[in-house]
Order: C-alpha cells, then sequence, then structure tokens
C-alpha cells in the first residue's frame, strides 16, 4: 500500500502575469508573420507600389484608422488607471476605469467594422489584396473582443469589490494583454493604413 | 542580477538581431527580415517580463502582501514548450498543407494528454521520485510503442530521400560508408560496456542530426536522374507524373512572347488536350501582368447534358521579374489564344497555342 502524504498544492505568485506575457508573444509573432506575408505580396505582385498594390476604386479611410490609434492609446492609459486603482485597494476608480475601458474597447470596435463599412472591399476580391487585408484587420479585431470580453470580467468583478492580492494580478495581465494590443496595433495601423 | 529566463531571452533578442542584419544585408528578403526581427523584439519582450517578474517569482505588488510560503517542488516540463510548437504548426498546416494540419493536431493532443499525465503525478505525492514512477508505469505502455514507431518511420524516410538523390553508383558507396559507420560505432558501444547513457544518448543524437541534415540536403537536391529515365518530352503523354511537370515556359519580355523548353525556344507550343498541363508563366518585363489563357470548357446543363462553351483561365498577377505557374485542361483540340494583359492598362499580347 502507498502511504506518502499528499503532495502540498503549489503556490502561483505570478503565474498568470508570465502565462499572459506567453500569450502576447505568440500573439506578436502571428501578426509578425500576417504583416510580413503582406509587404512580401505587396512587393511580388504590386511591385512595392502602392497604387499596383490597391486594387481600383478603394480609398483607404485614414483619419478612422488615426481616431482608432488615438482611441487605443487612451485606453492603454486608462487600463494602467485601473491597475494603479486596484493596487491602492480603491474599488470606485478601480470600477470607473473598467468601466471606461470596455467603452473604448467597443468604440475600438465600432471603428474598425466602420473602416471595412466605408471601403466596400469584397473578401473574395481579384487581387489578393483583400483576403490579406481582412486577415490582418478581422484577426486583430478578434484579438481585441477576448481584450474586451477581460476587461468586462474585470468591470465585474471591480464592482463586486473583488480587489487586492489577486485580483491585482489579473488587472496586471489584462493590462499587459492590452498594451501589447496597442504595441501591435501601432504596427498594424502603420503597415495597413499608412503605407498599405 | 537578471534571472535564468531573462539571460536566456535576451541572449536570443540579440542572435535574432543580428541574424536579421546579416539576412537583410546578403538577400534583402523583406518577409524574412521581419520575422528575425520580430523574433528579436518578441524575445526581447519575454526577457523584460522575466527580468521585471524576477521568472514569476516576484511578490504580487498589492498593498501588504503577507509572506507567501515557498512553492511545493514540481518537476520541469517541455509540454508547454512542445505545446506552443504544435499550435504553431497547426497554424502554419491550415495555409500550407492538410496533413501538416493533421500533424499539428494530433501533436496538440498528444501534448495534452502528456501534460495532464504529468500534472496528475507531480501531485500525487510529497516525493518526486516515487511521483516520475508512477508517471512511467502509466504513460510508458503507451509513449514508448508510439515512440518507436515515430523514430523508425522518420529514419526510413530520411534514408529513403537520401537515396533517391543519389545515383546507383554513389548510393552504393555512401551506404557502404554509412553501413561500416554503424558497425563501428555499435563495436565501439559494445566494447564499452561501461559507457555511460549520455554517451551513448550523445552518439544517437548525432547519428539522429547527421540523418536529419542529410535527408534535408537530399529533399533540396532532388531526385537523381537515372540512365533508364526517358528524355522529357516536349508534349506530355497524359501520365499522371507528368501533370506536375511543366511542359513548356511562356516568356514576356518587352512585348514579346515567347515559348522555352529547357531554356531553348521554339515556335509552336503544343498542349496534350484533356489533360490538366503546367505552364511556367515568366514575367521579365517591367509591369506587373496577368497570363490570361481563352480556351473552352465542358459544361453540363440541367438536364444532364453536356456542351462545350467559351473558357477564360488567368494566373494571378506576375510581378515584375517573377514567375508563377498555370494550369490548364483543354478537353477540345484546337487552336486557342494565351494573352498577356498588363495590370495597370496598356496594350495586351497574344500568341496562338495549338491543343492535340
Amino acid at each position: 500500500m502507498l502511504a506518502l502524504p499528499a503532495a502540498p498544492a503549489p503556490v502561483r505568485r505570478r503565474t498568470l502575469l508570465v502565462g499572459t506575457a506567453y500569450a502576447c508573444a505568440g500573439l506578436m509573432a502571428f501578426f509578425v508573420g500576417l504583416i510580413a506575408i503582406y509587404l512580401q505580396q505587396r512587393i511580388d505582385i504590386g511591385g512595392g507600389n502602392t497604387n499596383t498594390w490597391l486594387p481600383k476604386k478603394v480609398v483607404v479611410p485614414e483619419p478612422l484608422a488615426n481616431t482608432m490609434l488615438l482611441t487605443f492609446a487612451l485606453s492603454s492609459l486608462t487600463v494602467q488607471w485601473a491597475v494603479y486603482s486596484m493596487r491602492r485597494h480603491n474599488r470606485r476608480d478601480t470600477a470607473w476605469a473598467m468601466g471606461l475601458l470596455v467603452v473604448l474597447g467597443a468604440a475600438i470596435l465600432n471603428a474598425q467594422s466602420f473602416i471595412w463599412s466605408q471601403m466596400k472591399l469584397p473578401i473574395m476580391g481579384d487581387t489578393v489584396y483583400n483576403v490579406l487585408f481582412y486577415m490582418v484587420t478581422g484577426a486583430f479585431f478578434l484579438a481585441v473582443v477576448v481584450g474586451l470580453i477581460l476587461a468586462v470580467i474585470g468591470a465585474f468583478r471591480a464592482l463586486a469589490g473583488r480587489v487586492g492580492g489577486d485580483a491585482t494580478e489579473a488587472f496586471s495581465a489584462l493590462a499587459l494583454y492590452w498594451h501589447v494590443l496597442f504595441g501591435v496595433f501601432c504596427f498594424v495601423w502603420y503597415v495597413m493604413y499608412v503605407v498599405k | 542580477m537578471f534571472p535564468t529566463s531573462s539571460k536566456l531571452f535576451f541572449g536570443a533578442s540579440f542572435v535574432a538581431a543580428v541574424v536579421a542584419v546579416v539576412h537583410g544585408l546578403v538577400s534583402g528578403d523583406v518577409a524574412g527580415i521581419i520575422v528575425l526581427s520580430g523574433v528579436a523584439i518578441i524575445a526581447a519582450f519575454l526577457g523584460g517580463v522575466g527580468a521585471w517578474s524576477r521568472d514569476g517569482q516576484a511578490a504580487i505588488p498589492s498593498g501588504g502582501v503577507s509572506a507567501v510560503p515557498s512553492a511545493a517542488a514540481v518537476s520541469s516540463s517541455i509540454w508547454p514548450m512542445v505545446g506552443g510548437i504544435a499550435a504553431a504548426i497547426t497554424a502554419v498546416g491550415l495555409v500550407v498543407d492538410q496533413r501538416i494540419f493533421g500533424f499539428g493536431l494530433v501533436m496538440l493532443g498528444a501534448t495534452g494528454a502528456e501534460w495532464m499525465l504529468q500534472s496528475w503525478s507531480d501531485r500525487a505525492s510529497a516525493d518526486p521520485a516515487f511521483n516520475a514512477q508512477l508517471r512511467g508505469r502509466l504513460g510508458h505502455p503507451f509513449e514508448f510503442p508510439v515512440l518507436g514507431a515515430v523514430i523508425a518511420g522518420s529514419i526510413i524516410f530520411a534514408f529513403s530521400r537520401v537515396m533517391v538523390a543519389l545515383k546507383e553508383m554513389e548510393a552504393t558507396i555512401v551506404f557502404s560508408v554509412v553501413g561500416l559507420v554503424i558497425l563501428l560505432a555499435a563495436v565501439l558501444v559494445a566494447m564499452r560496456p561501461r559507457m555511460s547513457g549520455r554517451g551513448i544518448s550523445a552518439l544517437a543524437g548525432l547519428g539522429a542530426v547527421v540523418l536529419a541534415a542529410g535527408a534535408i540536403a537530399a529533399i533540396n537536391v532532388g531526385e537523381a536522374e537515372h540512365e533508364h529515365k526517358e528524355h522529357t518530352e516536349l508534349i506530355g503523354n497524359k501520365s499522371v507524373a507528368n501533370k506536375a511537370n511543366t511542359i513548356a515556359t511562356v516568356k514576356y519580355h518587352e512585348g514579346k512572347i515567347t515559348f522555352l523548353h529547357d531554356d531553348a525556344e521554339f515556335e509552336d507550343l503544343e498542349v496534350p488536350r484533356a489533360t490538366a498541363s503546367n505552364l511556367l508563366l515568366r514575367n521579365d518585363s517591367d509591369e506587373t501582368v496577368l497570363f490570361v489563357f481563352e480556351s473552352v470548357k465542358v459544361e453540363t446543363d440541367a438536364e444532364g447534358n453536356t456542351k462545350l462553351v467559351p473558357a477564360h483561365v488567368e494566373s494571378d498577377p506576375v510581378g515584375p521579374g517573377k514567375a508563377k505557374v498555370l494550369t490548364v485542361n483543354i478537353p477540345k483540340a484546337g487552336t486557342y489564344k494565351l494573352k498577356i494583359e498588363p495590370i495597370e492598362g496598356g496594350d495586351a499580347h497574344e500568341r496562338e497555342v495549338v491543343v492535340q
């Protein structure tokens, strides 16, 4: 008969944060790969020239993309405000910051949807540009949706009074994910909406 | 100063950055530069997170957390890394090849099972040796046969690639030498029964690396031409093997279309009827063009009657200095048109192609 005592439950410290960092690294690698394919195709097919690369009559709405970038910068600040408040057990400010983050996240998704509707670009067009554009922006849209779901959960936890301790760790992980999303979007914005 | 993971990732970041610079200077390949730079940035990011969180051991900065008890010892695990690789293979396979995608899924499933098994055994008792024994008792009956089959299959595949890449005489020499080396290695192991497991592992590892390198090189070289192999005919003979080959190269340069085979120009391009035939389209002009093949295809109406209708097969846009393959399959013999249309407008050029 085995009579050894059961092992004590392992104590986790910053496991969630480190795990999130690895997930973020995967996310970054995914977008780096997509953008690399996009730029390579732009050179192979369009000869590196925006005019020959973009399908005819397609206008990329740059002001909308710039608004999206600024909204992202604001949301990145907001999520850090939430972490700051959480560390100081300030439940009210944490709830406000998380609520604002959810609103800004929704605004980002709305801006992306509006860009798609303004461009009126069919998914399966005559050139590979259409597919690549939707691949990059659509994948990023999904990444923001994931962040928004985490933010909604965090907002409810803050409203329910879960502040300090492990909850801080969860918020730090969310903040890390959101900052990485912002960094990735800077890259996506420059390639898809500025360089095109 | 820096915890272990930071040293690893900062080192990897530095190496990737150097490789990106060298790759950029040597090849100028944009995708490669971006990917390698991305690897450098991502590794630096992970190194930064590792340093900041002290490999995840730093206390959570939350207004006066009490002292945290030391963590229970858990065995080191390769499954997170293998799982990451499996996920990457699955994602790449989704785009590149269904077989790679399937392999990735199988790898993901196996990783999940192994990870759960290790996680379960780590919590079985406070004695790591007993936990490892318990894990082995449950896992080894499944792992060893599968691992053996995978290794045997890999060896067979690698040897087959090397064999097909060599000519008859070369194959005889190479495999005589390989057989001799394996024999000598076996004699060495047999004469030194006290040879450590680590030494044998190193020997086997070295052999695996050499075999893998040989297989990769052989795949790059391709199949060797043997004396009994017939000279490739210009016109495909409708065999399955010929479907994979290009029957001719269509070159577009300074408004002129030329037909080439083995770099020799010829006048009339003849394509076999009712056979999938590949044409290599080479754009040597300084504009992006489409290659368009105007022909016919079989269409079946609602009552099941078939008729021939005009068909329009076109390539993806082909950039300056680039090449693409266009597959055509014409059901009816005749003379058809191969057109070159510049994407930005301008005069189209055409030549006749005979289908027989």
